[in-house]
Formats: structure tokens, sequence, C-alpha cells
């Protein structure tokens, strides 16, 4: 009974260590792009380059090697393009960079003109003479 | 609002809009496919030292594996290929005419990957006659360290080992002997 105890619990640790193993292939192949496929990542793309791309991902963990490391190997072939999240360095910035500053500008606008639109709702209406005469005929022909 | 400021404002407006336009029709008419415009990230740098076994009927004259270590010394230009990739085939004679009259100054090598059908590689070989070494990426590993995006793609590897220029795409007379001459002459 003791063995059987022993067995089973061997088992479902092995087996628990083989889904973190394949989340972890998961995760770094859903940072690279499929390099034959339309916007696909390697984690989602069934291609056999994917699907090569995810063995290697396994084996190179197997063999001790961080994300980083491994992340590093398909950028020496495949250059920055490989990655799905362009890195932040370089002209690079400019693409995480943009859409925050054109949030900034967008706000700062809407605050000018807001600004603007109150500044002018609560300023006094200047009439001129001719006009207030009007005014005064309209009135006293009624 | 005078007439000079209202005209200054419609520029400003068309310009952006202009702008945003030319992005969104540059978006849309672009070939998300098209790879050929990634430049090499092994440019000028050193090629990875592949080894893989050749089909049988090189063996003969060139041993039973290829070794880029070995090929050392000489230019070398790497042809990848499968049978089922039509501009393969295109490609082939112009590879094979310029091994035919280069053979003493390059090297060439096919390199069958990606592959379906070893039956198809071998007729495809026998049907242009390939006379320069052919060997196969059994684990489909070369062409992972290649950074392959399609075939066909060739590379031209100066005699150092460093990489002078990849070509995506079927190459043309052209651009063969271009890059040639750029590699001898390195």
């Amino acid at each position: 009974m003791k063995r059987l105890l022993l067995l089973l619990s061997l088992w479902s640790f092995a087996g628990a260590q083989e889904v973190q193993l394949e989340r972890e292939v998961f995760n770094i192949a859903g940072e690279l792009r499929c390099p034959v496929c339309r916007s696909e990542s390697a984690a989602d793309s069934n291609a056999e380059t994917s699907i090569e791309f995810r063995d290697i991902i396994r084996e190179r963990l197997q063999d001790g090697q961080s994300e980083a490391q491994i992340l590093t190997y398909f950028q020496r072939t495949y250059g920055d393009w490989i990655l799905l999240d362009p890195p932040r360095r370089g002209l690079y910035l400019w693409v995480w960079g943009l859409p925050v500053a054109a949030g900034v500008l967008g706000l700062g606008l809407l605050g000018y003109f807001l600004t603007r639109w109150r500044k002018n709702a609560t300023a006094p209406v200047e009439a001129s003479p001719e006009d207030l005469e009007r005014v005064r005929r309209e009135l006293g022909s009624s | 609002m005078s007439t000079r400021a209202g005209v200054r404002r419609l520029i400003v407006v068309v310009g952006v809009v202009g702008v945003l336009a030319a992005l969104f029709i540059f978006g849309i008419l672009r070939d998300p496919t098209r790879r050929d415009d990634i430049p090499s990230a092994l440019l000028d740098k050193q090629t990875p030292n592949f080894s893989m076994p050749l089909f049988d009927r090189y063996q003969t004259e060139y041993g039973n594996a290829f070794s880029a270590e070995a090929a050392r010394g000489k230019p070398l230009i790497v042809n990848f290929w499968a049978s089922w990739c039509g501009p393969c085939r295109e490609e082939m004679p112009v590879l094979e005419a310029s091994w035919l009259e280069h053979q003493n100054d390059v090297l060439f090598v096919g390199i069958n990957t990606q592959e379906q059908s070893e039956a198809d590689a071998r007729a495809l070989m026998n049907e242009f006659s390939l006379s320069y070494p052919n060997g196969v990426d059994e684990s489909n590993r070369i062409n992972i360290d290649f950074g392959l995006f399609g075939l066909p793609e060739t590379f031209f590897i100066r005699s150092d080992g460093t990489l002078s220029y990849r070509h995506s795409g079927p190459l043309t007379q052209e651009v063969l002997d271009e890059q040639l001459q750029a590699l001898l002459s390195s």
C-alpha cells in the first residue's frame, strides 16, 4: 500500500512538472512571432516552424536556460522583428512613447478648449448702442 | 474669426488628416506576408556552423555529410529549398548554370528543408540535374539557425564565414551575378 502511494505521488509530481514546463514553453512562444504566418505568435500557430520553435524552447528550458537567454537566441538569428513586443530601447521607444504622448496631448487640447469655452460662456455680452436702440425700439413697438 | 486664421486652421486639419490617411493606406496596401524587406540579423556576422547529411547522389564526390566549418576558406552560397515550393523551381536552373561556371571559385550548397516528400525532393534534383551538393535539414534546425522567413532563401557567405547578403524569394540571374561578384571581390 505504501509503495502504491509513493508511486502515485511520484507520478503526480512528474505530471505537475510537465504541466509547468508546457506552461513556460507556451508563455515564451507567446512572445515570439511565427516567422511564416500572418500576425500569429509561435504559441498560437501550428506551422512547422512554430512547432520547431516550441521544441527548441522546451529543450533549452530543460537545459536550464532562462527566458531571457532563449529570447536572445531567437533575436540573434531573426533580429528584433521576431519579438511581438518591441524592445524598450532606441527607435522602438517611439512605439511605446507615442501612444502616451498622444494621450497627454489629447488631454491637454481637451483642457484648453474646455477652459476657452467656459471663459467665453461667462464673459459679459457687449452690445453696441445701435443694438440697444434697436432692442428699445422693438420693445416699445410691442 | 478672421479669414486668415480660418485658412491656417484648415491647413492644419488637412495636414493632420492627410498624414493619418497616408498611414492608413500604407497599412492596408502593405502585404503582411512580405519578408524580403527585413534585413537578416546575421548580416556581416558569423553564420551558423551547420552540418547535414548529403543526398546519396552527391556522396561519392563530396562525402556522406557537408560541414560548413570544413568549407571555410572559400566563398559559399547556401540555397534553402523544398520540393513543394514553386518559386524554388524557378531559380534552380539559374543556380545550376552559375555553379557550372564558377565552381572553381565558390561553393554552392543546397539545403532541402521543411520537406514533405523525400521522393519529390529527389525527383526535383533529377529534373534539374543539380550537380552542386544538396543535403537535408532533417530537424529543420538549420533553417531556424539561419533565421529563415520562407522559401526559397539564399545566403551569400564570405570565405571567413560572415554573411555578405541574404536573398528572399527566387534568385534572378542579375541578382546572382551581382552578389557573386561582390562575394568574389570581398
